[in-house]
């Protein structure tokens, strides 16, 4: 018997180094982001004078910036303020580009081709020329590098959708409940969506990385979060003003941006092999592959 | 024909493109299939027998010509209606897998019609039931139907199109990418439906030993017109069109002591494009007669055994050519 | 061929995809391999073009081509070997030719991996395409030269297949399902063709397909493979008069025509073992009609009678088998 599918995946996924080393990371943030305030020793934000710029030592794990906060805290909280851009940014993206993607695609045509245009429109924009324009307007804050960050990852999963939706507009079985007779809005719910859902998700893992790294890249010209916040770009920005002082506070985040990036990344890599249908299978014996006419 | 016709085909035609790139895939083809009779449709490539199958299941629009299933004409059917029309007529397609949702379990697939069509929930059979119905194991209920043998898929399908107890049975060529043994299962299948259930099919193949085997009357399809149509007796033993001549003359016999001549016919099948005047087939007919062939096209006449369109069938009748 | 086995390996499966398989062919003629999915032809084919994937191993047996076996030599004498003394002529005409290149440029390769010479003569090369496309059937041939693969029709393509095939003047052909894509007429048309070159050339052909009819037209000698091995060889017509083993009647049973119309198609039960878990005895028992004890616990040896050979216990008088009961 053919075992079950989630759990062969979950197998194959462990067993590719990359993979192993993406789910730890991963696991490391679920830990960061859920239990700040526990495991760090210190407020990110109480400040101590007296030993600023201090190195790692048994006080302070990773040392101390040009304020005396503590580097680990704040790398910690950090994490969350990344991820609670990231998250709800690339969950814009996602839903917005899902639907956008589905009506174009489904229903085609003058729906379709606006949407391509207004999208490609929106991709001609390098970010940060974006980002400056849109700050200059409406002023720097969490909340619009959110939503900054997810508009520019919207073309992506619009694309996506829009592609695999075509595909499967095409696919037989779609004909085949059409022969049924089924009605449009069961056969996207039903048939078409969950076909289009894997791939997205995969890109979903690979693109809050990039999410992260732009917000970073926001904060650390000023445009994003807004020190005193303890965010990594905004780190960044400390780190590299004070770095002939002590090296701690531009080390920590760059580690830390480099580690989640290259992790959620791998993982990302990893889930879109394992779930690959055209890899082939071992667990399917070769007599079972056809050769259509 | 007694009683009246279940499909009526009036002068279909399907266009794909518009303007001069157009293309006829079905040019003015009239069949009638009357009930419990397995109309067997064959041609080639290019012949446009599917697009005529999906014109007559209401899968294509028409750009002419009318199609009665029933007495219920099938153009022009939206929504509510056309969902009582999928009641009737079903189709079976063509490849075994691609038309099986892939992430849903057979399970789900097979009893799938009910709910699209609001079959009250005590008026609707177990998923076992309809399995056993082509002769499939309850286990692979369980299954996704990537892990279905092509067999196996075929007949899930099959399952599929019966549930909601349709009266036609359109099936795009059920054998095709089966093995020789699986097919023959198939086959033994569809026969066996038409007559326990009294179905009427549509049987789309290229394989003239499918149709032949199981088929009542045929129907030859060549460049998306109608060549000839006849019981299946008479067009095996005396086929009134150059066309079916040669069809019949290609397939090679399971059996080395009758080896076949020289290949029938020379050439390649005209683009759709670009169809020759006159009589389609006369670029590569072999008892063309110049004059007429390539100026005037023949219309579908009655002939002794049937209906075909060449002006010289008399000719054929004259050396009847027993394949039997 | 003689007693080939050949294995795949699918970790942490092994697929036993030839056992013990002896499959002769000689010039001029054409010996034609029928089987279903999965019973190893493609296996066979490829092994005779030396052409096996990088997981399948030869465990034992050879390939023994004009005297040369394949299994010995390195990717460079395969290379040498290939094209040269054994073609192949693929299934699929839309797959196998590139569709960037012109035809002409694509059958040029072919000779000129193995040119000896260096600058070999352009013109005569044209030449000899040329006329190995109107020798298929091409007409314009030089015109047709220069064209790309898609500006021809699938028939057409097939019949470059094996023009290519041809210009180094093999002589073993390996064809495999090259008419399986292709309408009835143009089958017959690729049919003609093959038996032309045979008789022109003394071309020895390995007709691999599952289409029983064409077999019957065209071949010499029939070869079925069920499950990896070989269960029966004989020559055509006597295999079609009295096919042997009971796996090739059901086989001949199933092919549906007019003709027989009245009776009901031989359909086998059970399906084809995973060459991965192949079970003692015969591969064929769980599925015989005429399958007694012995056949599940000893694999039966090939029985020959001239030119035929078969392995089936049933028809091996000294097999041990007991008909059971009420069986043919």
């Amino acid at each position: 018997m053919v075992p079950s599918r989630r759990g062969r995946r979950a197998r194959e996924v462990a067993r590719r180094p990359a993979g192993t080393f993406g789910i730890v990371v991963t696991l490391l943030v679920i830990i960061a982001v859920l239990f700040a305030p526990v495991i760090t020793p210190y407020s990110p934000n109480a400040q101590d004078i007296a030993h600023r710029f201090a190195g790692p030592s048994s006080d302070h794990v990773l040392g101390t910036d040009d304020l005396g906060r503590d580097l680990f805290s704040r790398l910690i909280f950090g994490c969350r303020v990344a991820f609670s851009i990231a998250l709800p940014a690339v969950g814009i993206a996602l839903v917005l580009g899902l639907f956008l993607g589905l009506i174009a695609g489904w229903f085609g045509r003058l729906l379709d081709s606006t949407l391509i245009i207004a999208t490609d429109a929106l991709l001609a924009f390098p970010a940060v020329v974006l980002a400056l324009a849109v700050i200059a307007l409406y002023g720097p804050s969490t909340r619009n590098t959110i939503i900054l960050v997810g508009l520019a990852f919207v073309p992506n999963y619009f694309r996506v959708t829009r592609a695999l939706v075509l595909a499967a507009r095409s696919d037989v079985y779609v004909d085949a409940e059409r022969a049924l007779g089924a009605r449009t809005s069961r056969i996207l719910g039903v048939h078409v969506l969950p076909n289009v859902l894997p791939p997205l998700f995969i890109l979903v893992a690979m693109d809050i990385p990039g999410a992260i790294a732009v917000a970073a890249g926001l904060s650390f010209l000023g445009l994003g979060v807004q020190p005193p916040t303890a965010d990594w770009g905004v780190m960044l920005n400390e780190g590299f003003l004070n770095v002939y002082d002590s090296a701690w506070p531009l080390i920590a985040p760059c580690v830390a941006l480099v580690v989640v990036t290259l992790g959620f990344t791998f993982l990302g890599e990893t889930l879109r092999d394992v779930f690959d249908p055209r890899v082939s299978r071992t667990q399917y014996p070769l007599n079972q592959r056809r050769k259509r006419r | 024909m007694s009683g009246d016709p279940v499909i009526d085909a009036r002068e279909v035609r399907v266009q794909f493109g518009s303007g001069s790139g157009a293309l006829q895939a079905v040019n003015g083809v009239s069949l009638k299939a009357a009930r419990g009779e397995i109309l067997g449709l064959v041609g080639e490539s290019g012949s446009g027998k599917t697009t005529l199958a999906r014109a007559i299941a209401g899968l294509q629009p028409t750009a002419g010509g009318e199609v009665y299933v029933e007495g219920l004409a099938v153009a022009g059917l939206h929504g509510g209606e056309l969902r009582r029309l999928r009641r009737r007529v079903q189709v079976i397609f063509q490849d075994p897998h691609a038309s099986l949702s892939p992430r849903l379990k057979v399970d789900y697939l097979v009893r799938e019609p009910y709910t699209i069509h609001g079959v009250a929930k005590g008026e609707r059979k177990p998923a076992e039931e309809l399995l056993d119905a082509v002769g499939l194991a309850p286990e692979i209920a369980e299954k996704y139907p990537h892990e279905l043998s092509g067999g196996q898929a075929r007949r899930v399908g099959i399952a599929r199109a019966l549930v909601l107890e349709p009266t036609v049975l359109v099936a795009d060529e059920p054998t095709a990418g089966l093995d020789v043994s699986t097919a023959a299962g198939v086959v033994n299948l569809l026969s066996d439906l038409r007559d326990s259930r009294g179905l009427t099919m549509l049987l789309i193949t290229h394989d003239l030993n499918v149709v032949g085997a199981v088929a009542d009357r045929i129907g030859v399809m060549y460049l998306g017109e109608l060549v000839e149509l006849s019981t299946s007796d008479s067009l095996f033993e005396a086929p009134r069109h150059p066309y079916t001549r040669a069809l019949l003359a290609a397939i090679p016999l399971p059996d080395p002591t009758r080896q076949s001549g020289s290949p029938p016919l020379e050439g390649e099948i005209p683009s759709p494009h670009n169809p020759p005047a006159g009589c389609r087939f006369h670029t590569r007919c072999p008892m063309v007669h110049d004059d007429l062939c390539a100026t005037e096209k023949p219309a579908l006449a009655e002939t002794d055994t049937g209906l075909a369109a060449c002006h010289w069938w008399r000719e054929l009748a004259g050396t009847s050519h027993s394949t039997a | 061929m003689e007693g080939l086995d050949v294995v795949y390996h699918a970790p942490p499966l092994e697929l036993h995809a030839l056992r013990d398989v002896t499959v002769t062919v000689r010039p001029g003629e054409i010996v034609g391999v029928i089987g279903e999915s999965g019973c190893g032809k493609s296996t066979l084919a490829n092994a005779a073009l030396g052409l096996l994937p990088g997981n399948a191993e030869v465990r034992n047996g050879r390939v023994m081509l004009e005297g040369t076996d394949l299994v010995d030599l390195d990717d460079e004498g395969l290379r040498r070997i290939r094209g040269r003394r054994v073609a192949l002529i693929p299934q699929d005409p839309l797959q196998s030719l590139n569709p960037t290149l012109t035809v002409g440029r694509q059958m040029a390769d072919a000779v000129l991996a193995h040119a000896e010479r260096r600058g070999r003569d352009r013109r005569e090369l044209e030449q000899r395409m040329t006329t190995m496309l109107e020798r298929v059937g091409i007409p314009d041939a030089a015109e047709r030269l220069g064209r790309y693969p898609h500006e021809f029709s699938g028939g057409m393509r097939q019949r470059i297949l094996i023009a290519t095939a041809l210009l180094l003047g093999p002589p073993m052909l390996v064809a495999d399902e090259p008419t399986s894509a292709l309408d009835v007429t143009l089958e017959a048309q690729i049919v003609e063709l093959l038996r032309g070159l045979r008789e022109e050339r003394d071309t020895a052909i390995m007709f691999v397909t599952h289409n029983v009819g064409v077999v019957a037209q065209l071949v010499d000698r029939v070869v079925v493979m069920y499950a990896g091995r070989v269960v029966e060889s004989a020559d055509v017509t006597a295999f079609f008069a009295n096919a042997r083993h009971p796996y090739a009647q059901a086989l001949l049973g199933a092919v549906p025509s007019h003709e027989h119309r009245h009776r009901r198609l031989t359909t086998i039960p059970g399906r084809v073992p995973s060459l991965a878990h192949l079970q003692a005895g015969c591969a064929f028992a769980d599925r015989c009609p005429l399958v007694a004890p012995i056949c599940r616990t000893v694999d039966p040896a090939p029985v020959t009678d001239g030119a035929s050979l078969v392995r089936c216990h049933a028809r091996d008088p000294k097999s041990g088998w007991q008909a059971p009961a009420g069986a043919a």
